[in-house]
């Protein structure tokens, strides 16, 4: 789970805690909102406002690219890396909402598939544990009436979260812009 | 009276040592038989020499690692923001002519190193520090020295072999027989360092070969180099050198290290411990460092250095004894700074 240095950062949000880092607490991914409380007005400091990786995203409410690592250490042994942006599980971490930046987080590279499909332009959407993919996921309908012009409306199992701006290098990066 | 001895046999001694001098050898002289035994005995106390003398490795680590005194167990060295190999992330571009520059976020990252205790100690009975006719006492805190000397030998060593041997490169001379020493295995043990040292041709900081340790086997080889190997103002240098070899070839340094060699210590670390493995038929390694950024490169940190001491509590069972204490770290911060060939 990784970043390249290159990055253009629109919006910033720093509301968020990480409490959980069961599906990984890497940079590069995109968490979504955690818990059925959420959080009210500012919400600065809010304990309610989580944010995490998730295995399944369908249904989930992305919150924004984690731009930090999330570890899990004894800080009475040992001291979060200095050289490096690194939160420990349970504290605020720096998401971006709106930018681009280049990331590895993409379907395949942690597992089976492939990241032919993604190519500049190619809309991106998330995928289990906050990897990104061109793949929508199966689409399924939501039916309010009877109407179908206006009461169905097609969803995709992954969210949409914004659009890949190059395929994946050989290293596995590419570059991608997160409009939430 | 054994020291005073010494000192009145010395060179330079003053009047009143020689004087006792001269009256000892008229007493080992002495026509009473008990007189004269008796200072021959005495005589021949302060004039014995040991035979049979072990020799104690000598320090073969100091010359390349850097050595800096720190006051805690444990050092934190920070690690360069631009990590080898991704140099290419930051060449610049061509910019429209409007449009926000965006960013490049870079961090570093940081390695610990831990010192570690290491201990030895020599005893003997009162009766040997007592009888013996030579000066035990020095002789063993010469061979308690030597213990840790060869310690930080091995550690040392063993930190380079494994830098070497992790780093995945390995040179050798593909036309050369195996087992013989070649000039070519220089030139492109230098080639290889260059290559897969960064930067380019202008770069202040890249890596270069500077010094190379073979085996005295492999010194020995340069007596046996013929002409389509170096000319013969070359072979002529060999033939009148001390050594019977040269000191450096290509602007490299060579270091001859007994432990380096079919079947000898570090060879042995090397293919064994490490399990690495030797071009085509090659039969043994040798070590390649660049020594121009010791600091950068190679370090022992000490933070605590050999302290000596008697054992007050060993008198009761006739014993005379000594043991020694230092806390010393080794570290390749940097492979780059080192390759193996093999020949």
């Amino acid at each position: 789970m990784a970043l390249k240095p290159d990055r253009e950062i629109v919006l910033w949000d720093v509301s968020n805690f990480v409490a959980d880092i069961t599906q990984g607490g890497g940079r590069g991914g995109v968490v979504c909102a955690t818990g059925t409380t959420a959080p009210s007005g500012a919400a600065m400091d809010n304990i309610y406002a989580q944010v995490c990786y998730f295995k399944t995203p369908s249904g989930q409410r992305p919150m924004g690219m984690m731009m930090s690592d999330v570890v899990n250490v004894d800080l009475t042994r040992q001291i979060l890396n200095p050289g490096k942006s690194e939160h420990l599980v349970g504290d605020k971490v720096p998401l971006m909402v709106k930018g681009w930046a280049v990331t590895n987080q993409l379907y395949a590279n942690n597992g089976a598939g492939s990241t032919a499909s993604i190519v500049a332009g190619a809309s991106a959407y998330l995928c289990g544990s906050g990897l990104l993919t061109a793949d929508p996921g199966a689409i399924y309908i939501t039916q309010t009436g009877t109407t179908t012009s206006t009461d169905e409306t097609y969803n995709t199992e992954f969210p949409k979260v914004g659009k890949f701006l190059s395929k994946a290098d050989q290293d596995g990066y590419a570059k991608v812009f997160i409009d939430l | 009276m054994k020291e005073n001895l010494k000192i009145m046999f010395a060179e330079g001694a003053d009047e009143t040592a020689r004087a006792a001098a001269s009256d000892l050898l008229k007493r080992a002289g002495s026509n009473d038989p008990e007189i004269a035994s008796a200072a021959q005995r005495e005589i021949a106390t302060a004039a014995a020499a040991v035979i049979r003398e072990g020799v104690v490795d000598g320090d073969i680590v100091s010359d390349i690692f850097y050595t800096e005194p720190y006051d805690q167990d444990f050092i934190r060295i920070d690690l360069d923001l631009l990590s080898p190999g991704t140099e290419d992330e930051h060449i610049a571009y061509v910019m429209p002519d409007h449009g926000k520059i965006p960013h490049r976020q870079v961090e570093g990252d940081y390695i610990m190193l831990n010192t570690y205790t290491i201990a030895s100690s020599i005893d003997c009975t009162r009766n040997y520090f007592k009888n013996a006719r030579y000066d035990v006492l020095r002789r063993m805190l010469e061979v308690l020295n030597g213990g840790f000397v060869k310690k930080k030998n091995d550690d040392g060593w063993q930190t380079l072999l494994s830098a070497g041997n992790g780093r995945g490169i390995l040179v050798y001379d593909s036309d050369a027989t195996a087992g013989v020493f070649t000039p070519k295995l220089v030139s492109q043990m230098k080639t290889v360092m260059r290559r897969n040292g960064g930067g380019n041709s202008t770069s202040m900081n890249r890596k270069r070969l500077t010094d190379l340790y073979i085996s005295p086997e492999a010194m020995e080889d340069m007596a046996s180099w013929q002409l389509n190997l170096v000319p013969d103002s070359v072979r002529t240098e060999i033939f009148r050198s001390q050594d019977g070899a040269l000191m450096g070839l290509y602007g490299v340094n060579f270091h001859d290290l007994d432990e380096l060699g079919v079947g000898q210590e570090y060879q042995l670390y090397f293919t064994g411990t490490l399990g690495g493995s030797m071009g085509g038929s090659d039969q043994e390694i040798v070590v390649g460092l660049d020594l121009t950024a010791k600091d950068k490169a190679f370090i022992m940190p000490v933070s605590d250095a050999l302290q000596v001491y008697e054992d007050n509590t060993v008198h009761r069972q006739g014993l005379v004894s000594f043991y020694g204490l230092e806390s010393v770290g080794f570290a390749c911060l940097d492979v780059r700074y080192v390759l193996l060939g093999s020949f």
